[in-house]
């Protein structure tokens, strides 16, 4: 949190959080009929609410470690982790919605693959980026992890249109540009992802994340890796 | 996937009592109709001993004694769970107690709480059908037809089934505890052809050690610590290799980095106390023995001779006080175990053999008196013998036997 000011973030996550507030109170205009009053409720409705709820949950643990990581107070608690399992978890919470966006997910892990992490904070990393992928994708996503060389690499790639040529590459706490809330998109989820990924550390390396398009699925690619 | 969880035999762990009746109606509601529950890890022991289980839920934190991850590396050291037992570890999210950066014995899932029984039904359909064709395994294990179990093992293989690579390690370490060092070996490096997985390549090791080639064996270790660094077992073999190899120095900085990593093996923190205290370097030595007597008092497997040996770091170090005070602590805490003279003695003499005093004649009579009883316990032999070489006692030493 070298470069980064706590407000210029509060000020992020705070209009990040408020339009996914927005929509989900659009949603909720959308279920009352506004001549009888009636409860008009369907399952896209439903899934749309969960989407945005998620956001803004999302947003709020990001805004909470981010506190607690400028302020010192974040201890990573890394610990054993059944890699299949977490990916797992994360499928099948989220299952019903991507169901309604009518795209299928892949777990591409060996069973027995286990990682030390901290498992709260990988999670979120991964409900980030999928959250985002949901919206990039055309109709899959493949969520793949494997050990190469002492790196847990955790891949999330889809077939949607790639990333901006901007954003490729890997990226550092150190070498990334300011973030800007006066330029829409933001890149906190990025930031977060990065500090989440750097918190990770054995001896000397680091972890870091990476941008690319030449996932197998022909679109993007996340990928995080961890040193073991 | 349809499930059959009514004949499942299942035993819950939790030190909170509401927490054992939620695990329990989750339990039912899902299907099963057996779950017998333990309040300690003591206490799920005795279960253990009593019935074999084919799930066990057990809470990472259960209170002051063993926590979940230790029972579970108990209960597998001495064959109370087997390979077809199903055992899930559930640990609250913001557990800053199970902080470590190593893989040791893993469960074979974990749940965070609060979990639904969704998750649970989720968890057990995944892992129960790995688990349940492994309990022939075990059956021919008890019976000691170590062939039968690698030829069934070999039957659910042949389905390549998902679990292949726990299949593989499972046959290869039967393989080489059997005797079957070759079969063990051509089988690792099949596996480690398709991709180099750490506990290969630390078997590999392992084989390579029995065989006296350490050059290969330090390799094959190293590799695997390479490869998987937080995989304990490898940093454990890297140990033992370089301590055979009369590479004491190395040995020690090996197992210092691997309790910094992973504080809790009692095993390791043993190793770590003796060959400290073997090379001398007594602030290691102590910092290992405290951590050591501590896990072993929390996991209810205290004995005298860590108490002992513990004596003679404090005598080595000068803390002559803090000697004193361990000896007393010992025979105090094993004011009931048969050998506790023989250890209080042994204790007693290391303090002697670096700090010279009257009470040296008495010491030795009450030798004399104790070895007319009958011989010291095989245990106390080596240090006994040890400290009274050192004081010159060679005589003494040499009626040990």
């Amino acid at each position: 949190m070298s470069h980064i000011d706590f407000s210029t973030i509060l000020a992020i996550s705070i209009h990040d959080t408020k339009n996914a507030l927005g929509m989900v109170l659009n949603s909720l205009d959308g279920l009352l009929d506004p001549a009888t009053g009636e409860c008009r409720c369907d399952a896209s409705h439903v899934a749309r609410l969960q989407y945005e709820a998620r956001r803004v949950n999302d947003n709020l643990v990001q805004l909470l470690t981010l506190y607690r990581a400028d302020k010192g107070l974040y201890e990573p608690r890394i610990g054993p982790c059944l890699v299949y399992e977490m990916l797992e978890d994360y499928y099948l919470a989220n299952k019903p919605m991507m169901d309604h966006h009518g795209i299928s997910c892949d777990i591409d892990c060996a069973e027995d693959l286990a990682w030390s992490l901290d498992q709260a904070m990988v999670a979120a990393v991964l409900e980030n980026v999928i959250t985002n992928t949901v919206r990039y994708t055309r109709d899959c996503i493949r969520i793949g992890a494997e050990n190469a060389d002492g790196w847990l690499l955790l891949d999330v790639e889809d077939n949607g249109p790639g990333f901006p040529a901007a954003m490729l590459g890997r990226r550092t706490i150190a070498e990334d540009a300011p973030l800007d809330p006066k330029s829409g998109r933001t890149g906190l989820g990025l930031y977060f992802c990065t500090l989440i990924a750097q918190m990770h550390d054995s001896g000397n390396r680091h972890g870091y994340i990476e941008l690319s398009n030449d996932g197998s699925l022909g679109g993007g690619r996340f990928r995080l890796a961890l040193p073991g | 996937m349809t499930l059959d969880l009514a004949k499942k035999t299942t035993l819950v762990i939790d030190d909170f009592q509401n927490m054992r009746a939620t695990l329990r109606q989750m339990l039912i509601t899902i299907g099963v109709q057996e779950v017998d529950a333990a309040s300690r890890a003591e206490e799920a022991l005795e279960r253990m001993r009593a019935k074999r289980y084919d799930i066990v839920l057990c809470d990472y934190n259960l209170g002051t004694g063993m926590d979940g991850q230790q029972l579970l590396e108990t209960a597998r050291a001495q064959g109370l769970i087997g390979h077809g037992t199903t055992f899930i570890m559930v640990t609250a999210e913001n557990s800053s107690e199970m902080v470590m950066g190593a893989l040791e014995t893993l469960p074979d899932a974990y749940l965070t709480k609060p979990f639904t029984k969704d998750l649970l039904r989720a968890r057990l359909t995944r892992a129960l059908p790995r688990k349940a064709p492994l309990q022939a395994v075990d059956d021919a294990l008890r019976k000691n037809d170590r062939a039968r179990a690698v030829a069934l093992l070999d039957e659910l293989l042949a389905a390549r089934p998902a679990n292949s690579a726990e299949l593989l390690r499972l046959k290869a370490e039967l393989l080489f505890s059997g005797g079957e060092a070759a079969a063990a070996e051509t089988l690792c490096r099949q596996v480690q052809d398709s991709k180099p997985v750490a506990w290969a390549l630390t078997l590999l090791g392992r084989i390579a050690l029995q065989r006296r080639q350490p050059a290969e064996a330090e390799r094959f270790f190293r590799e695997a610590i390479a490869l998987t660094p937080a995989y304990m077992a490898a940093h454990d073999g890297l140990a033992a290799v370089l301590e055979a190899d009369g590479r004491s120095q190395e040995a020690l900085t090996t197992l210092v980095a691997a309790v910094e990593r992973s504080a809790k093996s009692l095993p390791r923190q043993l190793r770590l106390a003796r060959l400290a205290q073997q090379l001398k370097q007594f602030d290691i030595a102590e910092r290992a023995w405290r951590r050591a007597l501590s896990l072993a008092r929390q996991m209810e497997q205290d004995q005298p001779a860590y108490h002992a040996a513990f004596t003679a770091t404090l005598a080595a170090k000068g803390e002559y006080r803090d000697a004193q005070a361990a000896v007393k602590k010992l025979a105090q805490e094993f004011r009931l175990h048969t050998e506790v003279p023989w250890w209080t003695l042994t204790a007693k003499l290391h303090i002697l053999a670096v700090h010279p005093g009257p009470e040296r004649a008495s010491l030795l009579q009450e030798f004399d008196t104790l070895l007319q009883g009958g011989p010291p316990p095989t245990a106390a032999v080596a240090q006994l013998e040890a400290t009274l070489r050192t004081l010159g006692e060679d005589k003494r030493a040499g009626q040990l036997g």
